[in-house]
């Protein structure tokens, strides 16, 4: 399934998505509480601390149910997303008092996005790209290719799972090599190839 | 009447850009339904060499995809592009005419 990203990050980061519901009519309750800038009782930090800390504008959010992605690496408050996301699913779960019934109107589920960490070693080939190859050809196909990969990746055995990151990664290979082939017509990389050992220089000439 | 200065598969590519934007993966599988499958990166050179002509705008859009993000390579046709596309199809209009005229004459000669 493809979700609308409401984040900026690089490929591969991982997301995690978390479901809230927001309720604009207890943004103002009687006697000044404001309920999104309310800390739960723990001290952690509030719903809007939370979404502010991941980018977020929390006025703008609309009403009700919302499915946000949050990157798990970022921290509100000093707390990891899932201390954040996970003491408010404590919150919701087993709540008693008048301000944790309203506390239940605010995180109402969290799940985390299971899904494969991507080898950092298929980004890393690219570097020997020159940067408007990286850019215009290795980024858009690399992409295709990871997305590929993260679809077929979903519902496969834990074997199959480790052949298709060999397989892909195989294919990530074979990628930068075609992207070679585009580079070397390159001028600035014919510049910088004319520094590597004859051997080489022919190795490239004959990709392009 | 001078030559368009587009590549046929570049042509192809304005072809579809003038229906609306589209991702770099959609212009590939149209490729690939005509039977010009081709390698992501040979695609995209293609793509980047049409950027550079000025006659596309590249950008990256970003989705998620089982909670990762991919950067997706989308794509619209530019004013130059559009020109490009005319031209083509006014001298491809104008070859055609010109042709037909030759045999209308030939078969009253």
């Amino acid at each position: 399934m493809h979700d609308e990203p409401n984040q900026i990050g690089d490929p591969g980061e991982e997301l995690i998505a978390c479901e809230l519901i927001i309720d604009r009519s207890s943004d103002s309750l009687p006697g000044g509480w404001n309920l999104p800038d309310v800390p739960s009782y723990s001290g952690e930090p509030s719903l809007r601390d939370i979404t502010t800390a991941h980018g977020f504008d929390y006025a703008a959010l609309p009403s009700g149910w919302k499915k946000l992605w949050f990157k798990s690496d970022l921290r509100a408050g000093d707390k990891s997303l899932h201390a954040q996301m996970g003491k408010r699913w404590n919150v919701v779960a087993g709540s008693s008092s008048a301000m944790d019934d309203l506390g239940a109107q605010l995180g109402q589920g969290i799940e985390s996005s299971h899904s494969p960490s991507i080898p950092r070693m298929w980004r890393l080939f690219s570097y020997i790209l020159p940067h408007r190859t990286r850019e215009q050809v290795f980024e858009p196909a690399y992409s295709e290719l990871l997305d590929d990969y993260l679809t077929t990746w979903k519902e496969q055995s834990k074997w199959a799972q480790r052949w298709l990151t060999v397989a892909y990664t195989w294919r990530t290979f074979v990628m930068v090599a075609d992207c070679l082939a585009a580079a070397s017509r390159d001028r600035a990389f014919r510049l910088l190839a004319g520094f590597l050992p004859d051997w080489a220089q022919d190795w490239v000439r004959r990709l392009g | 009447m001078a030559f368009p200065e587009a590549t046929h598969l570049q042509l192809y590519v304005l072809r579809i850009l003038l229906d609306s934007e589209q991702s770099g993966r959609f212009v590939r599988e149209r490729f690939a339904e005509e039977g010009q499958a081709k390698t992501g990166p040979a695609f995209y050179q293609l793509m980047a060499r049409l950027e550079e002509s000025g006659m596309v705008e590249g950008w990256y859009n970003q989705k998620i995809v089982a909670g990762q993000i991919i950067k997706e390579r989308w794509y619209r046709v530019t004013g130059a592009g559009v020109r490009a596309w005319n031209e083509a199809a006014d001298f491809y209009r104008a070859h055609e005419a010109a042709k037909a005229n030759r045999r209308g004459g030939l078969a009253r000669a």
